[in-house]
Order: C-alpha cells, then structure tokens, then sequence
C-alpha cells in the first residue's frame, strides 16, 4: 500500500510542474518576429523590405504629385501634360500656378505618413536586431543598411518641413519636433553609421545592395541641403577618391543612367526592375504618344523652351534663340547643333526616335495640344513642343501591354561632382570647384570655364539644372537654393510649336502655361498635416502655416 | 499490491465484462435464491435500486423491471434496500419467497444529485446558481441535435434557431443573454472536457446543466464568463444488463412561409404597378393571355415554384441501440445511434452515426477506472448552389431565395427539355439551379476518449486522488463542385416566343474546390478531494490542475475547367489559378482549480472557489489570472426557530453569491507577437534575382488582458406542502469590464502605425432574474408535473469607443446591445402634394411613399443625420415556458410551450455592425416574385389605406431605406413539443420482462407572433432562408 501512495504522490506531482513554455506555443501558421531574427537570411529577407523605399521616394515612385518625375514640371524646366486631376501630370500644373492647394490638410508633396511608416519599420527592425543572438557582423552590416534608409527618409522629411520629430525606437508617445540641427545630426549619423560599416563592392550575386558609396553620395546630396558644406565635400570627396578604381563618368552621357551591373560606372545608388513582376510605368507615362497605337498615353512630362535654351552649342558656344521668339518662323530650330546633354534629354519634332522621327505637330503622329488640353488631358501630345528622352527605353515597343523595367540611377557620380562643386564654393575653394565644374563640362564636349564669385554659382546652377534636368532634383534644388520665388513666381513657361506646311513647317513660340506660377516663401518649409496635430498636441505647427 | 497482481486482476475484470455482455450474467455455485421487485410508491418499478445483506458487501441491484434475484448461502436475512432519492428500508427477505418491496420517495427532490464544475454536488447544499435538465426531458421528443432538446427547459438559457437545415440546424444558446460585445458563447464541455455537442446523440446523453452564476462557474476561471455548459453522458449501472432500443420516425415542414404569387397574379400585380407609377404594362396582353389560357409552345405558364421546390414535408429517422449494466466491480453503458435526415429541397440531406462505450471498473478496494470511448461521423449534402451553411441566407443566391422570387409565369421546362427563365430580373430557375449545379458536401468525424483513474486513499478517510486524461481528435472534410449549365431565357416584354440560351448566373467554368482539417485536444486534469464529516461540521477541498492543448492544421485547393464533369478529381482539371493553401495552429491552456465547502449543521452554508488560469491568447505579463468567488446560503428551514412556526414550506434556503469570471476572446491569436509576413510580391532585385521581403504586419499587443466579469448572485429555493410546490428565483447582476474594443484614429501619424487596434476599454453590465415554479402531485394512479419558468436578462453598454460628438439619438452608450439603426417610418404619404411638402429622402416621393422623421430638423432626410434606434436585439430579453406532465396508468402526456419576447426582427436584412439592404421582403417585385402580402397590402390609388409602400415593380429611392416600417416585434409563443405515450411494461412483472413504450410527438406545432409570414427566429439577414422545422414524430422505446 505504501507503495501505491508513492504512485500517487508521483502522479500527482505534475500538479505543480512548470509550465512557463506550455504555455508560450510558438504560431505555426505565421511568421513571428523570433523567425525573421532567426538566422541571418532572415533577417536579410527583413531587411529587404526597406529597398522599396528606394523606388517609391525615386523617380519612378509615386511619393509626390503621384509620381516623382512630375517634381520638374512645378518648376521652369518642365510642363507636365494634364490640366484635370487624374490626368498625365496634372497635379504638377495645378500645384505650380496654385499653391494655395497645399493646406494643413492636404498636400500632394507631403510625405510624412508613410515616411514615419517606413521609419517605425526600420526602428522595430533595429531593436529586434539588437536583441538578437545574430553574429555581432551581421548586426552591423544589417544594422548599417537599415540606417541608411532610415537617414534617407528623414532627409526627405527634413528636405519637406525643415525640422521634424525624431523617432529612433518604437513608440506610440506624441513626440515635439527636434531641432533643425538635431535632426540634421540624426541624418548625419545615421548616413556616417551607413558609409562606415556597409561593403566598398558588392559580388554579382549582392548587386542592388547598399554600398558605402551609396551612403556617402547621399550624405554628400542631403548635407548640402543642411549647408553643412564641409560633411557634403567630404563624402563627396570619399567617391570621388574612388574614380577609375570603382566609379567613372561614362563617357556617353546617353548610357549614363544604366545599371552599374551592364558596366556604367557612373552608377553609385541604383534600384533595379525586372520585368513582369517588378515593373514601372516610366515610358507609358512619358513617351512620346506616337509610342503607342492608341495615342492615349504619355508626354506627361515635356521640357520647356526655358530649358532648351540654357544648352550650349555641341562644342560649346551660346545659341541666339531671338529668332524663334516670335511666330510663323519658318526656320527650323538649331535643336541639331545642340550639345550631347540636348540629344540625350530632349526629343523634338524631326529628332531620329525609335526607328522614325519624332513628329510633334499638330496633327502628327505624336502630336501636339494647346494647354490646357480639351478634356484636361493631352493624350500623349505635346504642349511645349517636346518631348522627355531621358530614362526612356527607346527600344521597348509594347508600352500599352509591357510595363518598364529600365534602372532608375538614384544617385550618379556627375550629381556627386556637382555637390563637390557646390560645397567646395561655399568653403572659398573656388579652384577646386571649378574643376569639378568643367569635369562635367567635359565629359559633355564642353570647353572648360573660367569664374569665380558670384560667376561661379551661377554657373554651377546652371550646369546642374542641365545635368541633371528631368531626374526630380530641380524643384528641390531651387527650394534649397532658396532661388524658387524669384525663379517661379510671375513665370509662364514657353514652347515652341510646330505647324506642318505641306512638305515644310513653320514654327511659333508660345506660352504654354494658362496662369502664372507661384512659389510663396512659406513653401520652403511645408507644413504639418493637421492628421498629427490633432492628435500629437506636443508637436507644434511649422512658421507661418 | 505488486504491480503484476494488479494487471492480473485488471484482466480478470476485463473478462468478466466480456462474458457479461455475452451471457448477460454469470451463475454462481449457491443453493438459496432471494428474490423480488422494487417499486416507487408511484408503483413504477425502481431500476438500479441497491439490495444489500445488512453488514456485508453481499447484494445486488435491481433490473430495468425493478426486479432481482440473488443466491446466497442463507436461507433469511436482514437486508437494506436503498436507492438515491428514496428512503432505505431495511426488510427480512427469506429464500425462495418472492418478496414485494415498496420504497418511500424522499422529501427532497428526487434530483438530488447535480452535475457541477469538476464534481457533483447534493442540491441541498448547493450554493451556485444553475439549471440542470435530465434524459428523459432531452429524449421526450425526438430532435436530431442537442441543442434543439435544451430549447425552453434551461431557465435562463435564451436560445434563438435561425435555421432548420439539416445539419446546421442547432440552436444559439446564451446563458442569461449577452454581456460582451465580443463572443457571448458558453464555454461547453463533455463529461468535462473542451467538447462540441453539435454531433451527440442526444440518448446518450444523461444531463445538461448550465453554470450562471459566478460562484458555480468560477473553477472554469480566464473562460467562464459567458456562462458555462455541462454535458454529461450516461453511464452503466449495477444490474443485469438492460437493453434499450429507440427509434422514430419523424415528418416535418416549413413552419412558416410566405404565400407567393401565382403566374396569373403576378402579371397582373406587375402590370398594375406599371400602370398606377405612369407606365406602359410590361407584359403585352398577348403575354398575359398564354399565361392565363395556356401557351402552345410551352414557355408561359403557371407554376408554383414553391410547390414544385419545397416537399410538403421530409422524413428523419433516428435508431439507438444501447446496452447498460454492470455488477459492483464493472459497469458499462454502449451505444449505437444512426440519423438520417431529409431537407424540404431534394438533394438536401444529413446523416450521422453515434458510437460510445463508457466503462467504469473497480480494479482494488482503492482504485478504480473509467475509460470513455466514442465516435461520430456526419454527413451533410447539399446542391452547390444553394449556399445554406450557416445562416446561408446572407447570400442573395441561395436556393431557398431562388425558389421565392422565381418566375411564376413561365413552366420549368420548355418542350425541347431547357430549364426557362426570364431575362425580367434575375435570370434563375431553382430547378436547373437544384439538379444541375453540381453538389456541396461536409463530412466530419470525431473521436473522444478519456480514461480517468479514481485512488482513495487508505491513510485518510474522505482524501481521493483522480487523474483524466483525454484525446479527442476531429476530422472535417468539404467538397464542392460546381458545374455550369444553361437555361433558356425568354423576354416576356416582348411577348416574344423564342429563347436565347444563356449561361447560368454562377459562370460558365466548373470549379472542384476540396479541404481537409483535422484538430486535435489533449486535456490532463489532476484532482486531489477531500470530503468529510465532523460531527454537525461538513468540509469539503478540491484542488484541481489543468492543462490542455489544442492544435489544428488545414489544408485546401481549388481548381477549375473541366473538359468532363462526370468525375469530381483535381487530376481532371486544366486550371489550377488559386494556389493551395494551409493553416494550423495550437492553443494552449494551464490552470489551477481550488475549491473550499463548509456546510455547519446543514444550516449554513459557505463555499470559496477560484481558479488561476493562463491563456496563451494573452502576452507573458498578463498570462495568468486569478478568479475568485465566494458564496454563502442559509437553509432557513433548518432552524429550530422554523419548525416551531409551523409553516407549509418544508424547505427554504436563501444563497449569495459574488465573483470575478474571465472571456479570454481576442480578436486573433498571439496578438501580443509582432507578425512578419513574407511579401507576395518582389521587393527588389538583387543580383538579378527578385528578391522578396519580410515584413511586420502587427502591433505585438502587449497590454492585452482578458475581460473581467464580476456577477453578483442572489438565490431561494422553497418548497411547500412536501413538493407539491416548489420554487426557485435567482436574481442577477453582473457587470463585464475591459472588453475589447477596437481604436483608430487617436494615434498620429508619426508613430507610424505602431499602436494597438484593440483595446480593453468596453463595459457592459447585465441584470436579470429567472423564476421557475414547479408542482408535482399523484392522485392514485394520476401523476402530473407542471413546471413554469421565466428567464430575463437586460443588457446595457456602459462604455465604448464611439466619437464624443455624436447626436445623443445615435449614442449607444447606455443603450443595449444589438440594437436596430434607421429611419423613423412615419406611415406613407396620402397626397403627392404632402410628400412634395414634407421632407424626403429622395424628391421622386409621391403619395403612398414612406414618410419619414426629419430628427435633427433641417427640412431633409439624410440617412446618417435621422438615424435613430429604430428596433431591439433580435435576441429576446425574456424567455419563458410551460411545461406540463401527467401519467395515468400506462398513459403518459406532456407538452411544452415556450415563448420569447422583448425582441425585434428586421424585414430588411440587417447585417450585425454593418448596415442594412433592402431584401424580397420589403421590396415588392424585388428579384422577381414577391410575397403576396407586399403587393396586396400596398398602398395604391385603389388602396390608400395599404399598409406597406406604393406599390412598384422598380426601386423607388425613397422607400428602400432601414426604417421602423420594416421593424417587427419578435416576441413569440410556441407550443413546442407535444408528447403522448403508452407503456406496455406492465404486461409482465417478471424478472427479464420486456417494456415497451410508444409515444407520438409533435414540435414547433403552433407558433403565435405578430408578424405572421416569417417564423419569428428568422435571421436578421433574410434573403430567403430555410426555415424552422415542425415536425411529427412516432417513436418506440424497447427495454429488455
């Protein structure tokens, strides 16, 4: 019998066994965050999640304006197609001739919701990553990458609102915003953390990863913005140390917006499409509407005369455009003399364009419309009279069917040797400045130029306003350079168009926009949606908003 | 013992089991045979009473004919006869004299004995507030499942059937109504385990009790807050074995259904609405005259689609063969039940089978074992398109509704053999839809098994030990397979006679879809109980741990294009769009049970239980929780002041209770974990490679904890004039905090999304009471039992997340739960010139249209400015019934009535927290036929004094609205079930005699409400549904 209370008690000891891990059953239809920290693949696959951040703020992503490449057409270089909303680039005319559109409750440049999305993203993803048991490498590398994007995203925040509030780990408090220099601080050490600790080169196999290079070209991009000229030189001077060995301008301006991968060395951030699962609209929106059989699409972004008229002779030399500033002009435009950068960015009635020439009259196959377009929308014909080249794929055929897969360049080293030039002049290195200046001269066939003072801004804007024309710097740029009101305000852009005379055309310059454009000082600082200030009583509105 | 013995012995057991089912029963090597009979005072024989020789363990038990006969060595001898709710005698029986013994009901309630949360307990001392039903009341009349059985013999069980399909036609049960806005589900247990009940036979089932209160759900802990129900399943008895046989056959029909127009009706009925709204007759006259005298190329006609659809009533057959008995050292109870049950809609069918072996076996003096095995397997078809699971009616095609709106002007089939339709509305016909759609199959198939172990140990009296253990296994299986045909339309409008052939509506590719789940339960519970008298002092312990998992994985595909539909496999389809898909998942569950019971003197009464539970719905901080109670209860009729006054109440007893319960629902589990989930789509392309990504789609909830509900009982039992009346009254109030409700929009945006989506911020209390008044009496060889209760529970929320600013006629703060939303319907208009002067909805109103309630008094009716509760839960506050019993002789009769009121129906389909849509109910013509009480009762030039709408075959904008007009009291009164019945056991009285028992029974046989087209538990969402059943049953009952 005493050996059956001993059975007893044994059976019943289970009683009070422990039970802490019974009870803490790991999902088996669902991935947890223990899983993504596993091992570093995973975590690898985690931090994946952060390079459509790469294309939705590039720009072939649909972060302002609904779509990034309209960015250019709020300025003096580009007029975007579509005059009602939901057509072709109409937000752009609207927001350029009207900036009363942008509110405290509505603004189609803010990015401040999904921005904070991605950041508490990257913030979760860096205090998992911590905590992990990973190899301390792995942490940094992954760790870099992360704050790579996150300083990214807080430049463009930053680059919106002047300051912001700064969330480095997750939380649900109602936060201040931080200072102009704390938050610059932030961007800088996340960008230094990024440059230190991600990989010079990738393998074959990793390309499409963050480089250093990458974060030292942002950095070099974003601290130009904070007018921290010294931290801008300076990464910039990191990539430019690497010339020959790993970067190279290419020396066909026309090749220099392809993937590193198929050999540009120009290439230092890029994101990489693959067609058909990883695709974008870029030459649907763009193209020519004689691309396209249906003659519905595209020409949503067109240069201005405005632009046309800052390119030199192919050589070098000024163009005398006096000419043409008048109408029934019978002489065709000196577009063939242009220089290489012309060729490569603009197509314009005659120019040689998949197989054909570019007809852009009215009437023709790729046509031409009065702004704003009956309808509201221009269905893919042109209002200036030209037409974007640049980033399109001149040998993709379908667009109606086919969706895009070219590269887009996020960051290229003639931007980098431009942001040299820039902050080499602000720290008086006018010499260093310049060379930087006539490299990229240069490499389009230009002579070398000779300024300095005030000579010497003027012409680094200039060259960078055509360099990098129609790649969503400019309207950027001309808020940072605080030169938009002065730029914009008053201005109707012009175009040219083409009249078909029989065998012969003749040619009228036109003003292409239906109001004057506006840019209100208060729009160097965007303001804050009233979605956060209802409920985030600590954060206060931006100046004059 | 040695371990080797035990075995020995055990096996030993088993073989007497063996040969005792075999042989019936085992002689022995004894010369003197006592024997005799049993009987009540009543004059019923007493099965299972105990004949026992005084100071031995020497006896027997008497046989389902309350006979017995046992050899002995003694020729005389005194011996104690006793039976649970009787009074032992103690008699001389002498051998070979058949000796007649007749035993005294106790005082006390014969139910003597209750099934609560982990034991039993003597009702006398009992303190909780719960409600117990027996087997004969469950199998009084013949009802496919349990959940039907339960309906009005539960006080305080509030019960709605919204659907009579076979196989889906269980009841909703809630205890004492609702007080979450989440689940309001009891907890439902089997013999003590985490169960479904939807598949029992309901003849093996012994008992239901139902745990209301605080105190007698309190062991049940983190889930016990919504009430909790104890099924339990019988067991063997000491005694020859008894054999029992029920079968029945039962017929049953639609108890409610609107009546439809017929094809004559309907042209004219269609033809005047276009004639009073100004338009021409859709139906030419040519039309009209082939429908009214015969069509020569067969297309018009006159059907009934209703008639041609619907039997006029469908036979369910139900057999169970069960075999109990067992002597001091075995018992064993087996069953065997088949149903099989036929829809109103040929190829509509349900069948089940029950399997179950519960044994129980004293293996030593000390220890025991009971070892429970049963199986069920069911099987549910339906036509594919037909869409009746669950509610099924939430989908506009449902055949039910096909059969409703379908054209009555047109003949099925046309003489080259095409099913016809009409390309006037919806282009159905229910019959093609029915034979040719193809098939919708569920099976599934569940096992469950415990084995429990019983110690007693020798060191202590009143101290046992008992381990359970049990696994239940579940199997679901479905398989649809849709096939596409064609019908033959026809444009009545242009009185045309040529058809097109047109697809059918579902598409024009066959679809396979199958899945397979299985889920698995292990529960392990420990107990350690003590149990003892001191003197006047009673004390009672449990200690209980509990630990169970449950786990469950799926797996399913679909595919589609079929160049052949004869064979219904996966390997004949040329698409496979949808890729399969799986799911599992584990629950798991640990808590520790303790209870304390202190009775002095059999007058005062206390008991302290609680439970600590952990749930894994919940993060590791808030895992565990504590739920105490504690009651209290004076048997006032046990004090010496009491018998003095002299009273006719023999028995009065007044209990209070408090205690803290648990609903652990959540809105998903492990919400407290931040999820990751793989992109579905390339997120980058690395090295050439399209990359995917993992991304956090969750906030990790770690402030989530359970709902609380505290419940405050008060409790009297009397009775009066030795059982001639008895009473119970329980009153209630019960206040449910932190419930989940969910939050958006307090967050800004700079936090990015990383904040909870539920929280516990929702309050609800709930108060009520339940009556129940019974009297029993027997006048010679009359007996008779009436029974009346009534059960009320009002709900209100006291707190939920709805905007600050809301018009106070929207507020639903401190209003009750599940409450209807609309317009104020305030009659129709007389004049077009009143509805041109009074506000609108829609400027096209005339005369006859709906005038509503301008609320916020701006000239205007705009739907989300004039809302107001408009209508009550669809869930009544209170239930009541009537139960009433008599036997005379042989004879036997019951019936039962029961009702439901305060409650609301909606005509126009009312999607819980969703919103509302018109349905063929408020909208004449809507789809295509239309009851005839919406055309005929409409108002019209010539009937201005209609009571439903202008009458229109097209939508008129301003009358589709929720409103009051479409709301309908619920409140109903039923004769549920009547029963007559003759026993034949008095034929014979001696020992192994054979009893027969015949009865007729009816239920749902008349039901009184105030809207009288619709049975009044007709969902809230009624496109057209399948109904309630009333059926008429015959059944046998054989014992031998």
């Amino acid at each position: 019998m005493k050996k059956n209370v001993l059975y007893a008690i044994i059976l019943l000891s289970a009683l009070f066994a422990g039970c802490k891990k019974f009870v803490t059953p790991e999902p088996t239809d669902r991935y947890s965050e223990s899983t993504a920290f596993k091992s570093e693949a995973n975590a690898t696959l985690y931090a994946n999640s952060f390079y459509p951040i790469l294309n939705y703020y590039g720009l072939f992503g649909g972060a302002y304006l609904g779509g990034n490449m309209y960015t250019d057409g709020l300025t003096d270089i580009m007029k975007t197609g579509g005059s009602t909303i939901g057509s072709n680039g109409a937000v752009a005319n609207l927001y350029a001739t009207n900036p009363s559109l942008i509110t405290t409750d509505q603004n189609s440049l803010d990015i401040w919701t999904n921005g904070y999305y991605y950041i508490r993203l990257i913030n979760e993803f860096l205090q998992g990553l911590n905590n992990s048991k990973l190899d301390n490498t792995v942490k940094t590398r992954l760790t870099a990458e992360a704050r790579f994007f996150r300083g990214y995203l807080y430049f463009l925040l930053i680059r919106n609102h002047g300051s912001v509030i700064l969330i480095t780990e997750p939380t649900t408090a109602s936060l201040p915003r931080s200072t102009k220099d704390k938050c610059w601080d932030l961007v800088a050490a996340d960008l230094d953390f990024a440059a230190q600790n991600l990989p010079d080169k990738r393998t074959a196999a990793e390309a499409g990863r963050l480089t250093s290079g990458a974060a030292y070209g942002m950095k070099s991009r974003a601290m130009l913005y904070a007018e921290r000229w010294q931290s801008s030189l300076d990464a910039a001077a990191k990539i430019i140390s690497r010339i020959d060995g790993m970067y190279a301008l290419n020396a066909d301006y026309s090749k220099a917006f392809r993937s590193y991968v198929s050999g540009n060395k120009e290439s230092i951030l890029e994101f990489n499409y693959n067609y058909p699962q990883l695709v974008h609209n870029y030459d649907a929106i763009a193209s020519p509407g004689g691309d396209d059989a249906f003659f519905e699409y595209g020409g949503d972004v067109e240069p201005t005369q405005e632009l046309i008229e800052l390119y030199e002779k192919a050589g070098g030399g000024t163009v005398d455009w006096s000419n043409w500033h008048s109408t029934s002009v019978t002489t065709t435009p000196p577009w063939g003399t242009l220089e290489p950068r012309f060729q490569a960015t603009v197509l314009y009635n005659g120019a040689a364009w998949k197989g054909r020439m570019i007809q852009a009259y009215s009437g023709g196959k790729d046509g031409w419309v009065s702004y704003p377009p009956a309808g509201g929308t221009n269905k893919g014909a042109t209002v200036t009279g030209y037409y974007l080249k640049k980033y399109l794929d001149e040998t993709h055929s379908d667009l109606v069917n086919t969706r895009s897969s070219q590269t887009m360049v996020e960051i290229r080293l003639a931007e980098v040797i431009l942001n040299y030039a820039e902050a080499a002049y602000h720290l008086s290195k006018s010499t260093e400045s310049a060379i930087a200046v006539n490299t990229i001269r240069s490499r389009a066939g230009l002579p070398s130029f000779n300024a300095t003072g005030a000579a010497l801004l003027v012409q680094i804007k200039k060259e960078r306003t055509i360099e990098l024309a129609g790649e969503g710097h400019h309207y950027w740029d001309l808020r940072r350079w605080k030169d938009a009101e002065t730029t914009l305000t008053g201005l109707k852009v012009h175009g040219i168009k083409v009249n078909m005379l029989g065998s012969s055309y003749s040619y009228d310059y036109i003003i292409c926009d239906d109001a004057q454009r506006q840019f209100l000082k208060k729009m160097y600082a965007f303001p804050i949606l009233s979605s956060e200030l209802v409920n985030n009583t600590n954060c206060t509105q931006i100046e004059n908003w | 013992m040695r371990k080797s013995k035990l075995f020995v012995h055990l096996w030993k057991q088993m073989l007497f089991l063996i040969v005792c089912v075999i042989q019936f029963s085992i002689a022995t090597a004894q010369t003197e045979v006592i024997s005799g009979k049993v009987t009540g005072n009543d004059g019923n024989p007493l099965t299972g009473a105990s004949v026992q020789l005084k100071g031995s363990k020497k006896g027997t038990i008497t046989d389902a004919n309350g006979a017995f006969v046992f050899k002995t060595s003694i020729s005389q001898g005194n011996f104690i006869i006793s039976m649970s709710g009787y009074k032992s005698q103690e008699v001389i029986i002498k051998a070979g004299m058949f000796a007649n013994i007749i035993l005294q009901e106790d005082a006390k309630d014969l139910q003597d004995v209750v099934v609560v949360g982990y034991g039993t307990q003597k009702k006398t001392s009992l303190l909780g507030s719960i409600s117990t039903v027996k087997a004969s009341d469950i199998t009084k009349v013949p009802s496919t499942n349990l959940s039907q059985a339960l309906v009005g013999k539960l006080p305080g069980l509030i019960t709605r059937q919204s659907s009579g399909l076979p196989g889906s036609d269980d009841v909703d049960l809630y205890v004492r109504g609702f007080s979450s806005l989440n689940s309001n589900s009891p907890l439902i247990l089997v013999d003590g385990v985490e169960r479904s009940f939807n598949n029992l036979d309901p003849s093996e089932i012994e008992s239901v009790t139902i745990l209301k209160d605080a105190a007698s759900a309190s062991v049940y802990g983190v889930r016990g807050a919504t009430g909790v129900i104890l099924v339990t399943t019988k067991r063997g008895k000491e005694g020859k074995p008894t054999f029992v046989y029920s079968g029945s056959v039962t017929s049953s029909s639609n108890t409610r259904m609107p009546q439809y127009l017929n094809g004559e009706e309907f042209v004219e009925w269609y033809n005047y609405a276009d004639e009073i709204n100004g338009r021409n007759h859709t139906f030419p006259d040519a039309v009209v005259n082939k429908i009214t005298n015969g069509d020569p190329d067969g297309i018009y006609g006159n059907t009934n689609w209703v008639n041609k659809l619907l039997k006029p009533s469908t036979l369910t057959s139900q057999h169970n063969l069960s075999v109990n008995g067992g002597n001091q050292n075995v018992k064993y109870f087996c069953s065997l039940g088949y149903l099989n049950q036929d829809g109103i809609v040929k190829g509509v069918s349900y069948s089940r089978y029950n399997l179950r072996t519960n044994l129980d076996a004293t293996i030593t003096k000390d220890f025991s074992i009971s070892l429970d095995v049963s199986a069920n397997t069911a099987d549910a078809k339906s036509p594919q398109i037909s869409n009746f699971s669950g509610n099924g009616n939430t989908v506009s095609i449902n055949l039910m509704n096909q059969i409703m709106v379908a054209h009555p002007y047109l003949n099925p089939i046309s003489v080259d053999g095409m099913y016809l339709t009409s390309s006037l509305q919806s282009g159905n016909n229910p019959l093609a839809a029915r034979d040719l759609s193809g098939y919708n199959n569920n099976d599934n198939t569940g096992l469950q098994n415990s084995l429990a172990l019983n110690y007693k140990a020798p060191f202590l009296k009143g101290l046992s030990f008992k381990v359970i253990g049990s696994y239940d296994k579940n199997f679901y299986h479905t398989k649809s397979f849709y096939k596409p045909y064609t019908l033959a339309t026809i444009d009545p409008t242009q009185g045309s006679s040529s058809t097109n052939e047109t697809a059918a509506p579902y598409g024009t590719v066959a679809i396979l879809s199958e899945s397979y789940t299985q889920s698995s339960r292990w529960t392990l519970q420990e107990y350690i109980r003590y149990g003892r008298d001191f003197n006047k002092h009673t004390v009672g312990a449990l200690v209980v741990a509990e630990q169970s998992s449950y786990k469950y994985s799926g797996l399913g595909a679909s595919a589609q294009n079929f160049d052949l539909t004869d064979l219904d496999q996966f390997g004949f389809a040329k698409e496979n769009p949808d890729r399969p898909y799986g799911s599992s998942g584990t629950t798991n569950r640990i808590g520790w049970v303790g209870r304390l019971n202190y009775v002095f003197d059999n007058r005062y009464l206390a008991e302290f239980s609680g439970r600590v539970d952990a749930s894994t719905n919940f993060p590791e901080n808030n895992r565990f929780g504590f739920f105490p109670s504690a009651s209290v209860g004076w048997r006032i009729s046990n004090e010496e002041f009491f018998s003095k006054l002299h009273s006719p109440i023999n028995d009065l007893k007044l209990t209070a209770s408090y205690g803290i319960l648990g609903n652990d629902v959540t809105g998903g589990s492990y919400e407290y974990l931040r999820f990751m989930t793989l992109t579905t789509r390339p997120v980058a392309n690395i090295g050439g490679i399209n990359v995917n990504g993992l991304l956090p789609t969750s906030y990790p909830n770690t402030e989530l904890t359970w709902e609380k509900a505290r419940t405050a009982n008060i409790g009297l039992t009397a009775e009066l004039w030795k059982g001639l009346l008895g009473i119970e009254f329980n009153g209630f109030y019960k206040v449910t905090t932190d419930i989940l409700t969910s939050v958006s929009n307090v967050y800004p945006p700079s936090v990015g999304g990383f904040f909870p989506t539920t929280v516990n911020s929702g309050k609800v209390d709930n108060r009520g009471f339940e009556l129940v008044v019974r009297h029993r009496n027997q006048i010679g060889k009359f007996n008779h039992i009436v029974v009346g209760s009534i059960s009320w529970a009002h709900n209100r929320i006291l707190n939920m997340d709805q905007s600050a600013g809301i018009p106070e006629y929207l507020r639903l703060i401190g209003r009750a739960m599940g409450l209807k939303i609309g317009l104020v319907a305030e009659g129709l208009f007389s004049t077009d010139i009143e509805a041109k002067a009074l506000p609108v909805v829609n400027t096209s109103a005339k005369a006859g249209d709906i005038r509503y309630k301008d609320l916020n008094g701006d000239g205007k009716i705009t739907y989300e400015q004039d809302v107001t509760v408009i209508g009550r839960s669809s869930l009544p506050e209170l239930n009541y019934s009537f139960a009433y019993e008599a036997g005379y002789k042989n004879f036997e009769a019951s019936f039962l009535i029961q009702g439901a009121a305060i409650c609301d129906n909606a005509l126009m389909g009312w999607y819980d927290g969703i919103g509302w849509d018109d349905t063929q109910f408020t909208r004449a013509f809507y789809g295509g036929n239309t009851p005839k009480y919406l055309v005929e009762n409409a108002w019209s030039p010539t009937n201005t004094s209609g009571k439903y709408p202008r009458l229109d075959n097209q939508w008129r904008p301003n009358n589709n609205w929720a409103s009051s007009m479409w709301i309908v009291n619920g409140a109903y009164v039923r004769l549920k079930n009547v029963q007559v019945a003759y026993n034949f056991s008095k034929w014979k009285s001696k020992p192994g005699a054979f009893s027969v028992k015949v009865y007729l029974a009816a239920m749902n046989v008349v039901t009184l409400s105030s809207f009288k087209y619709l049975d009044p538990e007709a969902p809230n969402v009624s496109n057209g549904y399948y109904p309630q059943q009333k059926t008429l049953s015959a059944g046998v009952r054989l014992s031998f």
